[in-house]
């Protein structure tokens, strides 16, 4: 209960943010020995938001959008961390034929059934509201959602950079209700329909990717 | 008096009895996330929700979204979470959280006085709504989740929210405790109200959740334990972030 902490108390760098933070971007030197700065996190966020709204009101076709949304995935996600985390137990048995396979069968996911999670929030605006610091698990980057049926909703952001190249994005959580926690136990579920045999899961991934 | 203890007995016998015909199969993740041990009997309860769902609430959800002008949905809404203050402010109380129940009284005493109840000037004075109920304050208390339960009708609950819930309904002067004729009324009118308002601010979500997700039951159960136990805690903590690095 100690590590806990509230959503007020850092809210002093929000005036820090806006233009300034794309500049710092790209001044930052990438792959610093020091630990991640909230700042850091921030930036990173930001700049992912305004991609992500670009990409919304960009006026691309579904297969351009997908396309371009997986590349976004994999400049700022953690996607190795995240591959291993959402496959579960059964990652430490698989072969690395079938860690490859799934770590693609899983991009052809993301990008396929997010995009169209994100077409949804159109017409929302999300701001960079501040940022929590939980040492080893990350920077956790508070945001605040506006749009019909989302006023004022908070939405979080943990950042990492401990897989080495430099901070990058590994979960989002809105309502408390993490992606990436809920895509492991859904993995989980159709894992368990195929008897736990992880090709036949992968194949059951693809058709929804897409792939 | 009758009323009461009818409504209340039959809630509290419809999950002894959901708890006890748990056909004891665990499954899952097993890396502890969900204690499940009534998954079969739940899987059923949920199969029979998602079918009232289908037939009942999304319908109507659907035709309020369409029927009733946003300004009125948005009065409606807050007319319903300023019946929910007191007993938010009870919850606070039994919570050792003065702060927090001064605040849900504030806001009560703003929106009924400047919103006229139908209005939430409040959230512009900064007192947000901040849900919280008799599960929460039982967590607070040091009572442990429990296994996780789908009630007919009522939904997903762990065995500590469903022993709030029904506290809830019991003890909901707008139900079943009263005896006024008028407050019971708003009882009985608000409840249906309430559900078909929550399912029309969350169609596409709960659609989601309920129509799209490969395993309905598990995103139900995935979707439910993490609002839950966020509520509890009332932010971001480490322990409930995923430690993606040490797998």
């Amino acid at each position: 209960m100690s590590t806990k902490a509230r959503f007020h108390a850092p809210l002093t760098r929000r005036a820090a943010l806006g233009g300034l933070a794309a500049g710092l971007a790209a001044t930052l030197p990438p792959g610093r020995a020091l630990a991640l700065e909230s700042a850091e996190a921030e930036t990173l966020i930001s700049a992912l938001v305004d991609e992500l709204t670009t990409l919304v009101t960009s006026g691309l076709d579904d297969q351009q959008q997908k396309t371009r949304f997986r590349a976004l995935f994999e400049r700022y996600a953690a996607v190795p961390q995240i591959t291993r985390f959402v496959m579960g137990a059964p990652w430490r048995d698989m072969s690395d034929a079938q860690k490859a396979r799934f770590q693609e069968s899983l991009l052809n996911y993301v990008a396929s059934t997010y995009v169209d999670l994100l077409l949804d929030y159109e017409g929302q605006s999300i701001e960079v509201s501040g940022s929590l610091d939980f040492g080893a698990r990350g920077i956790v980057v508070t945001s605040i959602a506006n749009g019909p049926n989302v006023e004022g909703r908070e939405v979080e952001w943990l950042v990492s950079d401990r897989g080495g190249d430099g901070p990058k994005l590994v979960d989002i959580t809105a309502l408390g209700i993490s992606l990436l926690q809920t895509q492991r136990q859904e993995f989980a579920a159709m894992l368990e329909k195929t008897n736990g045999d992880v090709d036949a899961f992968i194949d059951d991934l693809d058709k929804i990717g897409g792939a | 008096m009758t009323r009461i203890s009818n409504a209340a007995s039959k809630a509290l016998l419809l999950i002894a009895i959901t708890l006890t015909l748990g056909a004891c199969a665990a499954t899952g993740a097993d890396d502890g996330f969900a204690n499940d041990p009534y998954e079969q009997t739940n899987r059923d309860v949920h199969e029979f929700n998602r079918g009232v769902d289908t037939v009942v609430v999304r319908p109507a959800a659907r035709a309020y979204q369409e029927a009733v002008p946003g300004t009125v949905k948005l009065m409606v809404s807050n007319a319903l979470d300023m019946l929910d203050m007191p007993a938010i402010f009870v919850n606070r109380v039994l919570q050792g959280d003065p702060e927090r129940a001064l605040a849900a009284a504030g806001r009560f005493g703003i929106n009924v006085v400047l919103g006229g109840g139908v209005l939430d000037p409040a959230t512009e004075f900064g007192l947000p709504k901040e849900s919280t109920d008799l599960g929460v304050t039982f967590a607070k208390w040091g009572v442990e989740e429990g296994p996780y339960v789908e009630l007919p009708l009522l939904g997903p609950a762990t065995a500590r929210d469903a022993v709030g819930r029904v506290a809830e309904i019991a003890l909901d002067p707008f139900n079943f405790v009263t005896g006024v004729p008028a407050l019971e009324a708003v009882g009985y009118a608000t409840l249906p109200l309430g559900v078909v308002d929550l399912r029309a601010d969350n169609l596409d979500a709960i659609d989601r959740v309920l129509y799209e997700a490969p395993d309905s039951y598990v995103a139900t159960r995935t979707g439910y334990l993490q609002l839950r136990r966020r509520q509890v805690e009332g932010g971001p903590t480490a322990e409930s972030l995923p430690d993606v690095f040490s797998e």
